[in-house]
């Protein structure tokens, strides 16, 4: 359960069957219920079956899941989908989170954001609204940008007001996306460095989905990164396998 | 604009309208303030703990029996001098007779008066806190405060000084941000003269040899007394919440009763058991905690931790350095209390400030603690880059840390929840692995 998007994975055989995702409410029970049920349904299994486990800030909510916390989540989710990255980006909807992860798998150090939305999926989000593009389409608005603008401030704030600037400048949208990826690159790049990982690196989190802001980072980090099909389930597949024992 | 204040005072920055609504928040301020010690004490009964901590949690309320001696002490000509910092000089004050309070405010409420002033600006909420808690009135020992002492180790506490002259006498203490130099020494060695002159003045006493003496040697079996209740920490008797409220009660408690409980409770301690011998082993350092500002401690041990040792203004630091006197003449005597507060100090307004991560590594070390907690106050720039500093040196040590933001508010528990609850299961999982 993510501060915006409540994400389900039904996980079986070793294999990662159906993924879903609702909005998240203040009450998430019944929702995050219908969809298992969906995904359950078009596993072709019969509603209401197998064990759940529930991750992320509201995993109190749902009754009868057995729980876990974010961070081991994220370190069983990626250690399902590539057992060799060695940390792991998770790049949310209200915070930014490491995770490093020793070979064997176990958490070693993890850092985030402090209380700060900069660089987050709510940050892009409504710079997206800003600029009048739908936010599922800021990674590809950017293809075609000759020269990304230059953002100077990191404030959703002020941020804002210097994109509604730079429209009234008649800059080109995919020039001021391509700027708002970068920077949100460069702030993760950092924290990265501070890191000093020199294995596999991999993505996670709706922002991953971005495909600017990973060209960004893996522009900025001058390596490639590990991009997961669907970066935003890895903490509910971590939580998913959870169930099944240590692997 | 300047109106007139309580006593005579002219008010230069805050006018009569701003004060009486202050004023007027009085009484949530300290009803707010009540409920939060009490919820608090609440919670760190329900555990396991020595009972010696009854006599502490007797003195944990702000406005309650303490305040009431106090009012009584000064209605019989008692003194009593209101000061700001770890720097302002206890001896010092206690030579001249006068009880010294630390006013350093842990108040969420009492944010909101100096929120009037100040604005949103992104201030230290420690110091919008103790600006309010004067603006309104509420603190009933403040009010008795014949000057208010305030040193200056950063922009916030410099500023609070210079506002507060609208309500109440204060005396600013300059303090160097380069300690390690003759130059650094002399300079805080001039403010310490420059106190007891400003005290002999308010007083109309000359400082006597005999006097400073005396006071040294009362604080030096407080101190004494604290640094062996910090070795006792080590075995896990006492949670690290219980530990920081028996520093702070020696904020403005009378300072022998204090030795002596402290004392009593280390008696207990020699022969008790580990109150959570599993528990994830934290050293809490960063921005002062200040009772009943219990966030970050409670969350600490509520999730699997316990504050093994810290390395906070308003916690180790308070009593932990003696008074190491060469000398028993008057100058010996002021230079042994002015170097015990620059020296060892490691509050993050001084430059080059390494003595701050050794400390840190070393006390980590000893106490076999197995990650740190840096608290930031919104706002603490000087706490928030040595921070940073901090978690390099660690993290080259192979020492995991956590730096968590947080303001005077209830709003941000749960995402420091959070963020507290996976570093500790990181923690375990390190010791699971390795064990």
């Amino acid at each position: 359960m993510g501060a915006l998007w409540t994400k389900i994975a039904l996980v079986g055989d070793g294999k990662v069957l159906a993924t879903g995702s609702v909005r998240s409410t203040m009450r998430p029970a019944g929702p995050a219920r219908e969809l298992a049920d969906v995904l359950l349904g078009k596993a072709g299994l019969p509603p209401g079956g197998g064990r759940m486990a529930a991750t992320g800030v509201g995993r109190k909510n749902i009754p009868g899941a057995s729980q876990l916390t974010d961070l081991m989540a994220f370190s069983r989710g990626a250690r399902f989908l590539h057992p060799a990255a060695r940390l792991i980006v998770d790049l949310g909807g209200q915070g930014v989170r490491l995770i490093e992860l020793e070979s064997d798998g176990t958490m070693s150090n993890f850092t985030t954001n402090e209380k700060c939305s900069t660089g987050t999926g709510c940050f892009l989000d409504i710079m997206a609204a800003a600029l009048g593009v739908d936010p599922a389409h800021m990674g590809t608005a950017s293809q075609n940008a000759r020269e990304p603008a230059v953002i100077n401030t990191s404030c959703t704030v002020f941020a804002e007001s210097e994109v509604v600037t730079l429209v009234a400048k008649k800059r080109p949208k995919e020039e001021i996306v391509a700027g708002l990826n970068e920077m949100v690159a460069k702030k993760v790049v950092a924290m990265i460095n501070l890191a000093g990982t020199k294995g596999d690196v991999l993505l996670a989190g709706g922002v991953a989905m971005n495909a600017g802001v990973v060209a960004a980072i893996e522009r900025a980090l001058g390596r490639k990164v590990v991009l997961p099909p669907e970066p935003n389930m890895v903490g509910a597949v971590g939580a998913a396998v959870s169930l099944g024992g240590s692997r | 604009m300047t109106g007139s204040g309580k006593g005579g005072r002219v008010l230069r920055y805050m006018n009569a309208e701003m004060l009486e609504s202050a004023r007027a928040a009085r009484g949530r301020i300290q009803e707010a303030a009540r409920e939060q010690v009490q919820g608090h004490l609440a919670a760190m009964r329900a555990n396991d703990r020595p009972r010696a901590m009854a006599y502490f949690d007797g003195m944990a309320d702000p406005f309650g029996k303490r305040a009431e001696e106090l009012g009584r002490f000064r209605a019989s000509g008692g003194r009593v001098v209101g000061t700001l910092c770890y720097f302002a000089p206890a001896e010092i004050f206690a030579a001249f007779g006068a009880v010294p309070v630390r006013f350093c405010s842990g108040l969420y409420e009492a944010v909101h008066p100096a929120n009037d002033l100040l604005g949103d600006a992104g201030l230290c909420p420690l110091v919008k806190s103790t600006l309010g808690l004067k603006m309104s009135g509420a603190s009933p020992v403040l009010e008795l405060c014949d000057l208010v002492v305030v040193p200056t180790p950063c922009d916030a506490k410099l500023k609070l000084g210079e506002i507060l002259q609208d309500t109440v006498e204060v005396h600013l203490m300059n303090l160097p941000a380069v300690k390690g130099t003759e130059e650094g020494r002399a300079s805080w060695m001039n403010e310490i003269k420059g106190l007891v002159r400003r005290l002999e003045g308010l007083y109309g006493v000359r400082l006597m040899p005999r006097m400073l003496r005396k006071a040294i040697a009362t604080y030096q079996r407080a101190q004494a007394a604290w640094r062996r209740f910090s070795a006792l920490r080590r075995k896990g008797g006492i949670w690290g919440r219980d530990a920081l409220l028996v520093a702070q009660v020696s904020f403005h408690d009378d300072i022998a009763r204090w030795t002596e409980n402290v004392n009593r409770l280390c008696d207990e301690l020699e022969g008790r058991p580990p109150v959570a011998p599993e528990a994830a082993r934290i050293m809490l350092g960063g921005s002062p905690v200040i009772w009943p500002n219990w966030k970050v401690p409670l969350l600490i041990e509520e999730s699997g931790g316990i504050i093994i040792a810290d390395e906070l203004c308003s916690g180790s630091r308070t009593m932990y350095d003696p008074v190491v006197v060469g000398e028993w003449t008057m100058e010996g005597m002021l230079v042994a209390v002015a170097e015990r507060y620059l020296v060892p100090c490691t509050c993050p307004s001084f430059s080059p400030n390494l003595d701050r991560e050794e400390n840190m590594l070393r006390r980590m070390r000893e106490f076999g603690a197995e990650g740190a907690v840096f608290h930031v106050l919104r706002g603490c720039h000087l706490n928030s880059l040595d921070a940073t500093k901090a978690n390099v040196v660690l993290r080259r040590e192979r020492l995991p840390m956590l730096k968590v933001e947080s303001e005077y508010d209830e709003g941000d528990l749960e995402q420091v929840r959070t963020r507290i609850e996976a570093f500790i299961e990181m923690i375990r999982a390190r010791r699971e692995q390795s064990g």
